[in-house]
């Protein structure tokens, strides 16, 4: 069987804003670390100050920082190849569009990072498959958008003399850094990626991960109309709130800023594009693709029921905090958001609903309490084919190494037959069977096309 | 009295000189000081990439270094043309449109009717491009033209069309040697005015650092310019012997203060030269073997002249006079700030004035 990673990163601190550690720290400590790291001597000398404190914390974000502040993209990918010990194992690579989040642009840009993932696949061609990061303030219309990422698609990258492949093969999404995934600019894109089957993967961790760091831009961009339902999307609200620590160390804005961010986030934001996808969406018109032509001529107008839903991963699940809020393990706090459920449960439920949403378990797997929801998750009959395993590389770095994030939950799951499937563990479903069936798509079949 | 305080200040402006010189070696600063600028200058927003980094990315360039944090100041402007040119020429995003071109022409006759405007201007496109033969010029043209605008598109634009014009055309037939021999040197003369440019910035630089490290060192040391001009004032045994040790040491003091200089203007030759006379001067361990030949004869002079300079005699561990502690404290920092600011003069500076000093007595 090919068991995958969904969910990786292979992006350095050159493909993130310049002002990226200032995200997740005070300005002025990410700043000096930031000064810091950027020499040999320095690098080596935080690295040795922070192993000798006696926090695990301290050692772990030495790692994160070490593997992010890499000379390139392969050599993360490589760090990450080191710590499975199955050669044939493949990893998701996600690309991410960062340029707008408010912390200034990046040094590489996002086509030096694509340019750099397509050196990675160059010489992984079969390890390695890319998810193509986009954003609606990527390019200047939809159209442009979807023509940009038809004909990055497209590309034939030469492997070899006698190879060539299909370089991406998934589309991902970032909306905490400022937009929602109902945004009209992304509609025509995700109208082509479900008449190809090309999946898509979007960030949904509660107040997880990388946000917008602009007040000035979240106040305009939090109450746009929904294209899908016509209607003002109205209810979010800037999440201003005050605390003198925070203050103090220059965070607050910061603080607000990502509790805003919640609101393009949370599952429920997804709902109005789910169902357009899910019901009798007419097919875009203008399609030149040489395999939609054929498939066109073939079998003339596509009677609306034939057409597939667009294939959406939620990933995290929400969360590890929203795992265990959902099933009682820890006392259950009302999210920021238009829809006070937790994320975990609204997820749940949006698979159950729609046949295309699918989540993933990364970064929450790190917390090693979500293992027994997760598993008997697995063995839900509606639940159970839409769980991806992965593992959010590197930035769980700040929480577990990769290699005892990935052996530890491998080896439970092993061991684990899975009952509504005889002969099969709950390991084959989680990082096989599911993922391939969420990966397949025009562009990947199961094999690198 | 005025000679003696110069003759001060100029071995000052070396100790300070080595200070900064092994801070930017363990730093790598040189290299990576350009690399700054060179990111800086080729971050292309339009296209939202940067050829710096995709130059650096490039093998002849990246096993310059031996770690990505220390990287080398030293690229060839050879070595860089032809880099950048194959930066630019293999990145995907080129070859993603020119693909693209490609691919919506082959699906020319399955396209709808209003579309074959479109396929007539690709063609068009196409076929300008391919008067080039050689691979590497027809993806950097094909760059040049399929990219959008930006200064730096506008570079290599000017470079390709000037190395085009340079070479003329038989027979309407391209000379393509010729034309890639024109874009190198077009590049490298840009990438030499560049080096140019980054060594006066570098310098600039390295003149704001030197008078806070000046100031610094001076307060550590004591080396009160104030305080030194009261001493020689009031006595001039001390003037004749430091006067004595700059003539004894003379040619050995200017090769040195010379040779720190070159690094800092990127004159290998010069430095080379200099190195030979003086001892090798890359690296930390010979830099520490400089140094410590240097503060020898630095600890002898102060015997000699028994000037009170040197971490015995610093402010942190002088007393205070009772008397005027203020007017103290002030003439203190007023001597730090000016040994301070003679030491962002550099020593060639000061060496320079003393011999024309010296020439007109």
């Amino acid at each position: 069987m090919q068991y995958y990673n969904i969910h990786s990163h292979v992006f350095t601190m050159r493909n993130a804003p310049e002002r990226f550690l200032s995200l997740y720290m005070p300005p002025f400590a990410a700043n000096l670390i930031d000064k810091i790291t950027n020499t040999q001597a320095g690098a080596s000398s935080m690295a040795w100050l922070l192993s000798k404190l006696p926090s695990n914390i301290a050692k772990r974000y030495a790692s994160f920082l070490r593997i992010g502040k890499s000379s390139d993209q392969i050599s993360v990918f490589r760090t990450l190849l080191d710590q499975y010990n199955d050669p044939g194992f493949r990893f998701v690579g996600l690309t991410m569009y960062m340029e707008n989040t408010g912390a200034l642009n990046s040094q590489t840009g996002f086509e030096g990072q694509l340019d750099g993932v397509l050196d990675i696949k160059k010489q992984y061609p079969d390890q390695f498959l890319i998810f193509m990061g986009i954003d609606p303030r990527w390019k200047v219309s939809g159209k442009e958008l979807r023509k940009t990422v038809e004909s990055k698609f497209n590309y034939r990258l030469s492997v070899t003399a006698t190879r060539s492949v299909f370089p991406f093969v998934g589309l991902k999404l970032y909306p905490s850094t400022g937009f929602y995934a109902f945004d009209s600019k992304l509609t025509e894109t995700f109208e082509w990626a479900a008449d190809n089957g090309v999946p898509v993967l979007s960030h949904c961790n509660y107040l997880g991960g990388i946000y917008n760091n602009d007040k000035n831009y979240l106040r305009l961009a939090l109450k746009p109309v929904d294209p899908y339902t016509g209607q003002p999307y109205n209810s979010p609200e800037y999440q201003e709130s005050f605390s003198f620590g925070r203050w103090i160390s220059g965070t607050n804005d910061a603080e607000n800023n990502k509790r805003t961010c919640s609101y393009f986030l949370e599952p429920s934001g997804f709902t109005s594009l789910t169902n357009y996808f899910h019901s009798n969406r007419q097919l875009s018109q203008d399609y030149t693709d040489d395999w939609f032509l054929a498939y066109r001529k073939l079998l003339g107008n596509i009677p609306p029921r034939m057409r597939a839903a667009l294939k959406i991963c939620l990933a995290h699940y929400g969360g590890d905090d929203q795992i265990l809020m959902e099933n009682g393990k820890i006392p259950t706090k009302v999210p920021i958001g238009v829809n006070p459920e937790n994320w975990c449960g609204q997820i749940r439920k949006l698979i159950r609903n729609y046949e295309g949403i699918y989540t993933d378990i990364s970064y929450a797997l790190s917390n090693r309490d979500t293992h027994e929801f997760i598993f008997s998750d697995l063995e839900d009959r509606a639940l159970g084919d839409r769980i991806l395993f992965g593992t959010d590389f590197f930035l769980t770095e700040r929480e577990l190494p990769e290699k005892q994030d990935y052996t530890f939950f491998r080896d439970q799951a092993q061991k684990l037959p899975m009952k509504r499937m005889p002969g099969r563990t709950a390991w084959d479903v989680i990082a096989s069977l599911n993922t391939e069936k969420f990966l397949q798509s025009k562009f990947y079949d199961g094999t690198v096309i | 009295m005025a000679i003696s305080i110069v003759i001060c200040w100029a071995l000052f402006a070396i100790l300070c000189s080595l200070v900064h010189e092994a801070m930017a070696q363990i730093k790598a600063e040189r290299g990576r000081f350009m690399k700054y600028y060179l990111l800086k200058q080729f971050q292309d927003l339009s296209n939202d990439i940067n050829w710096a980094e995709a130059l650096y990315q490039q093998g002849s360039v990246s096993l310059l270094s031996r770690d990505d944090r220390k990287p080398s100041n030293d690229i060839d402007p050879l070595v860089f043309a032809k880099s950048i040119i194959a930066a630019v020429a293999n990145s995907h995003l080129v070859n993603v449109k020119l693909q693209e071109f490609g691919d919506v022409i082959k699906r020319g006759e399955k396209t709808l009717p209003e579309e074959v405007s479109k396929i007539e201007s690709y063609t068009a496109v196409l076929n300008d491009l391919a008067r080039f033969k050689n691979p590497v010029l027809y993806k950097f043209n094909a760059a040049i033209s399929l990219l959008l605008p930006s200064e730096q598109v506008s570079l290599f634009s000017s470079a390709l069309s000037n190395a085009a014009s340079q070479s003329g055309n038989a027979n309407n037939i391209l000379d393509e040697q010729a034309i890639y021999q024109h874009l190198i040197e077009h590049l490298q003369g840009w990438y030499i005015e560049l080096s140019q440019r980054l060594t006066l910035w570098y310098k600039k630089k390295t003149r704001v650092r030197l008078f806070w490290l000046g100031a610094i060192l001076a307060l550590l040391l004591n080396v009160d310019s104030v305080q030194l001009f009261g001493l020689f004032n009031k006595n001039p045994a001390q003037q004749q012997a430091i006067m004595g040790f700059y003539k004894e040491n003379q040619s050995y003091l200017e090769k040195l203060a010379s040779s720190i200089d070159s690094i800092d203007r990127n004159e290998q030759s010069a430095a080379d030269s200099m190195q030979q006379q003086i001892g090798p001067f890359t690296g930390l361990d010979s830099l520490r073997k400089v140094a410590a030949v240097y503060t020898g004869k630095l600890d002898s002079l102060q015997k000699a002249t028994n000037l009170p300079v040197g971490y015995q005699y610093s402010v942190f561990r002088s007393e205070v006079p009772s008397h005027h502690p203020m007017t103290y404290f002030l003439l203190k920092l007023i001597g730090i700030l000016i040994s301070g600011f003679a030491a962002s003069f550099g020593a060639p500076f000061w060496f320079d004035l003393l011999r024309k000093a010296y020439s007109f007595k």
